[in-house]
């Protein structure tokens, strides 16, 4: 390839640099530079420098460190769930008799159905039909088996849990299509010596399969776990942060400061500390599961 | 391979989590069919009392859906088209980067860039716009989604490029072919199933977004996500729930159908990547 | 490769009806951001229509929820779009976009608008801005409203639920005068499905009283009630804030005994008055009464029609300003218009809808502001309920919290009062903390602003 000396890559990938740089950087950037200012919605006219003060008036906020805890549980809550749906849902649709099948197609045709709902629509969905709790669609399955469904999205006990099975089921089509492929990698004589050794089925996946795709559970789950961190339509429309501060991630933290109460410093401040949070899981996360040498 | 449990037991499974793959939305269909004040259990749904065609006509009235379902167009398909134009050259260079230590930088500041919380960008977005006078306007949404998809979009067509055997190319290359000749004639339409995994997964993406064209957009250039917070609150909201059914409905159905067409694409553009053989 | 030219170029066609869609509209028209509320179905189905065909005016309205439309409004301000003409007007979110509003008084004097139809303290909550827009009339008030207590008369004069009430607490069942009667009240009247109310079985759970509480707008909006109750102001003449004293702590103790024992658990998901339709579905005794909800309740097709009984807000004994019964702050709104172009065309239509048809639109929605609809006899004819309604909502409005004019009233005062309300009902800090929070943080904001 470096026989062709008169081709440039960089006047391909320029174009791309320069755009990412007007609609990326910039914006990170400027909200770092915000952070640092005092800046009221209704003063927009007035903006005064402030230094590191509105990150010392989150560090010392309780409500702050509330929503960095129920964001951490929401998005490591939906990215354990997601994966263990999409290695199970995977494995099944993995097994001889089903792979390859039309059906199998027929199946994970429909089984993309929650990644391409839309999210504000899946949110009001939620909160009206699936877990409302005197005629939604859960407490009608769980009356079904006798059972007393709780209050779920206007319970504090149980609103979180809600919260995190609706953002997983949205999040769980990603899983199995990637784990469905993976599986598909694992050679065919591998899975027959393991059976000769006696270890079938079950076995075979946990001692097998398993290893042999761990670094796609990774991957999948460091998608998970970064798209949960910053998702914002789903919860906006389900809970709206509630009850009280339960589900109040720190993206809505960000809308309500920002925007209901017009602290543009403050709003800035919290999502560039999202900004360095979600930064120090990704390169940590990269380092464990060696992600570094990703896409050569 | 001897597999425990049963091939019926294991299609049972199978198609239970298709019922809880498809079941919520058709909950969500047949109340929008619903007099929602009769609206109590759900066996009452599969009944046929308080059938009634009232939830869509007011979606389509009060709820103006033909007006904002042309801006979700406007704003899906300028943005997909933007979106392609910018990453896919940008790819294709990244591949063709002889300096191994080049290539990782990009790459990397591609994939970190992926994991960047959208609503860091909105607040900034949303005070630059309202400088420059882009706030209310359709391009100032394009833009923002721009932002959105360009690490997923490069990350994908990455994967395509990355799949073309060189050969190929240093035939062109001695065929006399120019750089750009190379991708246009003879890369691009190597690529061309990824590009359609990409269009269509772009096209999606921006179709159900809500944050930016939230922040970002006036009614005039409003999509459906922000169109239908309008039956959401106010005094006789008691009988819209129906409508917010029936509007979520459309807004949703025909996403999925059409996701249930071009199925194949979006299998192999998010597989792409993540899973070599 | 067929499939894919045939996919592309589909998408292509497509991609270029919807532009040539986009571009086609092109017309003189004003445009209105709006408020839901009974004043919608009004002007989209009758005022609108009727207006476009007399004076082929185009009206665009557009109907957002109440905090969209402040974000929406401040933004197109923000942005200097001359993209709304006219918008309703909540006088708390008046500074978020002040500066884009015409001044009116040339308009007024221009077009003959009778302004003397509003009394003085309408005018003071509504219609001007002292401090933002001194010595201007910035908004012609719509319907000022203040909300009040409303309460299931059939249930409260049924012979049993009499002698149930006298036995228990020692008086008649009647409104209550005190917030803690309101209490006893509520907690009498809520009952699981299978107990009995005025005879009959309940289906399902009773509640004794409601709001839509779904914090923080929400919750600030019911919450106030209490806290202007008590005679707190927020802040005084040298903004400093008021809100240290003690009182509000029993305050907020007993707001928070009030909603754990007696409203509905949905009522923290509710919207603006979402919780009417849950009363007139016979599933509440009594419910904090936003006037403009009264047709939810008390209009010919509510379920409880003719059956509700009005009462004036109930007092707070050992409140800060002796005041003889609660109050909270003087809502509902007018209609401002924006310095565009079209302003004068925007104010035709104001005039027209408010003053011209006033007695129409007073038909069609039950919102008052102007002196006339209250004497008015078609009007006062026009429902039942006003005999005993329209006493009490002139006597609650004229106890009604004027809202200081200030920008930073949302965010140092309504909004925080959402968020305190919430922190404290839901254990998210101890009552103190919450209350420091909010009075070191409006301090913090008047002292950012240069009051302080």
């Amino acid at each position: 390839m470096s026989s062709r000396r008169h081709f440039n890559p960089w006047a391909f990938i320029l174009p791309g640099v320069i755009a990412g740089g007007v609609v990326l950087g910039v914006p990170v950037v400027q909200a770092f530079w915000i952070s640092l200012h005092r800046l009221r919605m209704y003063r927009m006219h007035d903006q005064v420098f402030v230094g590191l003060d509105n990150y010392a008036r989150l560090l010392q906020d309780p409500l702050f460190h509330l929503s960095v805890r129920s964001t951490l549980v929401f998005s490591v809550g939906c990215t354990i769930l997601s994966v263990i749906a999409g290695l199970a849902v995977a494995s099944v649709m993995s097994t001889r008799g089903i792979r390859g099948t039309s059906a199998a197609r027929f199946f994970m045709a429909f089984y993309l159905v929650p990644f391409v709902a839309t999210q504000v629509v899946v949110g009001m969905m939620g909160r009206l039909y699936v877990w409302e709790p005197e005629y939604g669609l859960v407490n009608f399955v769980l009356g079904l088996f006798g059972a007393d469904g709780p209050m779920w999205l206007i319970s504090q006990d149980t609103a979180m849990w809600a919260t995190i099975v609706t953002n997983a089921w949205r999040l769980t089509p990603l899983a199995v299509l990637i784990f469905y492929a993976a599986l598909a990698t694992v050679p065919e004589e591998l899975l027959e010596s393991a059976e000769v050794d006696g270890a079938g089925g079950w076995r075979a996946l946990a001692l097998i399969k398993l290893p042999l795709i761990r670094y796609h559970i990774g991957f999948v789950a460091l998608i998970q776990l970064t798209s949960a961190f910053r998702e914002f339509d789903t919860v906006f429309a389900l809970t709206g942060g509630g009850p009280g501060r339960t589900t109040n991630v720190l993206s809505l933290l960000v809308y309500n400061e920002g925007i209901s109460n017009s602290d543009m410093g403050v709003a800035n401040a919290i999502s560039f500390t999202m900004l360095i949070i979600v930064s120090i899981l990704s390169l940590v996360y990269m380092r464990v599961a060696r992600l570094g040498d990703l896409g050569n | 391979m001897a597999e425990h449990g049963g091939l019926a037991l294991r299609y049972l499974f199978l198609i239970g989590w298709m019922a809880i793959c498809v079941l919520p939305v058709i909950v969500m269909l047949l109340g929008s069919l619903k007099d929602s004040s009769l609206f109590q259990s759900i066996p009452q749904l599969l009944s046929l009392d308080g059938f009634t065609w009232a939830n869509y006509e007011r979606s389509f009235s009060q709820g103006n859906y033909l007006h904002f379902l042309r801006n979700s167009m406007i704003i899906s398909f300028s943005a997909l088209f933007v979106v392609l134009v910018v990453c896919t050259p940008m790819a294709y260079g990244i591949t063709k980067l002889v300096s191994p230590r080049a290539r990782n930088a990009i790459v990397f500041s591609v994939l970190s860039t992926r994991f960047l919380p959208y609503v860091v960008l909105a607040l900034p977005m949303y005070l630059f716009f309202a400088r420059v006078g882009l706030t209310g306007t359709l391009v100032g949404v394009v833009l923002a989604h721009l932002a959105m998809q360009m690490p997923f979009i490069v990350w994908l067509m990455l994967g395509f490029f990355a799949g073309i055997p060189t050969e190929v190319e240093e035939a062109a290359v001695i065929d006399g072919a120019s750089p750009f000749g190379v991708f246009w004639r003879i890369c691009l339409p190597m690529v061309l199933p990824g590009l359609n995994a990409a269009a269509i997964l772009a096209f999606i993406i921006s179709y159900n977004e809500f944050l930016f064209a939230f922040f970002l957009a006036g009614y005039d250039a409003q999509p459906l996500t922000v169109g239908i917070t309008r039956f959401v609150g106010g005094a006789d909201v008691g009988a819209q729930y129906g409508v917010v059914a029936a509007y979520g409905t459309l807004i949703i159905l025909p996403i999925i159908v059409f996701a249930l067409v071009v199925n194949r694409y979006i299998v192999s553009g998010l597989t792409q990547g993540a899973v070599k053989g | 490769m067929l499939r894919n030219h045939r996919l592309w170029s589909l998408a292509l066609s497509l991609a270029v009806v919807f532009g040539l869609l986009a571009s086609a509209h092109a017309q003189t028209t004003l445009r209105l951001a709006e408020h839901p509320g009974p004043h919608v179905e009004a002007l989209e189905e009758y005022f609108i229509p009727l207006y476009e065909e007399l004076t082929g005016v185009e009206i665009l309205m557009e109907v957002l929820p109440p905090t969209q439309l402040w974000q929406k409004m401040q933004l197109e301000a923000q942005a200097n779009t001359n993209y709304y003409d006219m918008g309703y007007h909540s006088p708390g979110w008046f500074g978020y976009y002040h500066e884009k509003v015409a001044g009116l008084d040339d308009l007024i004097e221009e077009f003959g608008f009778d302004i003397d139809q509003y009394s003085q303290s309408v005018i003071e909550s509504h219609m001007i801005s002292p401090i933002l827009r001194p010595g201007e009339i910035v908004a012609i008030a719509r319907n000022p409203q203040t909300p009040i207590y409303a309460y299931r008369l059939d249930w409260f004069q049924h012979p049993d639920e009499q002698a149930a009430f006298q036995e228990e607490y020692g008086r008649p069942l009647v409104a209550p005068n005190t917030w803690e009667e309101l209490y006893d009240i509520a907690v009498f009247f809520t009952r699981p499905a299978g107990a009995t109310v005025a005879g009959e079985t309940l289906t399902q759970p009773l509640f004794g009283y409601s709001a839509s509480i779904k914090p923080p707008g929400g919750m600030a909006r019911a919450f106030l009630a209490i806290v202007y109750s008590l005679g707190l102001d927020g802040w005084d003449d040298t903004y400093t804030s008021d809100l240290r004293d003690p009182i509000l702590l029993e305050g907020v103790a007993y707001w928070k005994k009030l909603v754990e024992d007696t409203f509905p658990p949905q009522a923290q998901t509710w919207d603006f008055l979402e919780h009417l339709s849950f009363f007139a579905e016979g599933r509440l005794a009594t419910a904090e009464l936003w006037p403009e909800g009264v047709l939810t309740i008390d209009g010919g097709d509510a379920p409880t029609a003719g059956n509700i009984g009005y009462a004036v807000l109930p007092q707070w004994p050992g409140n800060r300003k002796d005041l003889p019964i609660g109050r909270s702050f003087i809502g509902g709104g007018g209609m401002l218009i924006f310095d565009t172009p079209n302003k004068a065309e925007a104010f035709k239509f104001i005039q027209w809808l408010l003053e011209e048809q006033a007695a129409e639109f007073n038909l069609r929605t039950a919102m008052f502001a102007r002196s006339e609809q209250f004497t008015d006899p078609e009007v006062l004819g026009s429902y039942d309920f006003y005999d005993t309604f329209l006493p009490v909502f002139q006597e609650q409005m004229a106890y009604g919290f004027p809202r200081q004019h200030v920008a930073e009233y949302g965010a140092a005062m309504y909004n925080p009062a959402g968020e305190f309300a919430a922190d404290v009902l839901f254990d998210v800090m101890t009552p103190e903390q919450a209350q420091n929070r909010w009075a070191d943080a409006m301090e913090r904001i008047f002292t950012e602003s240069g009051f302080r």
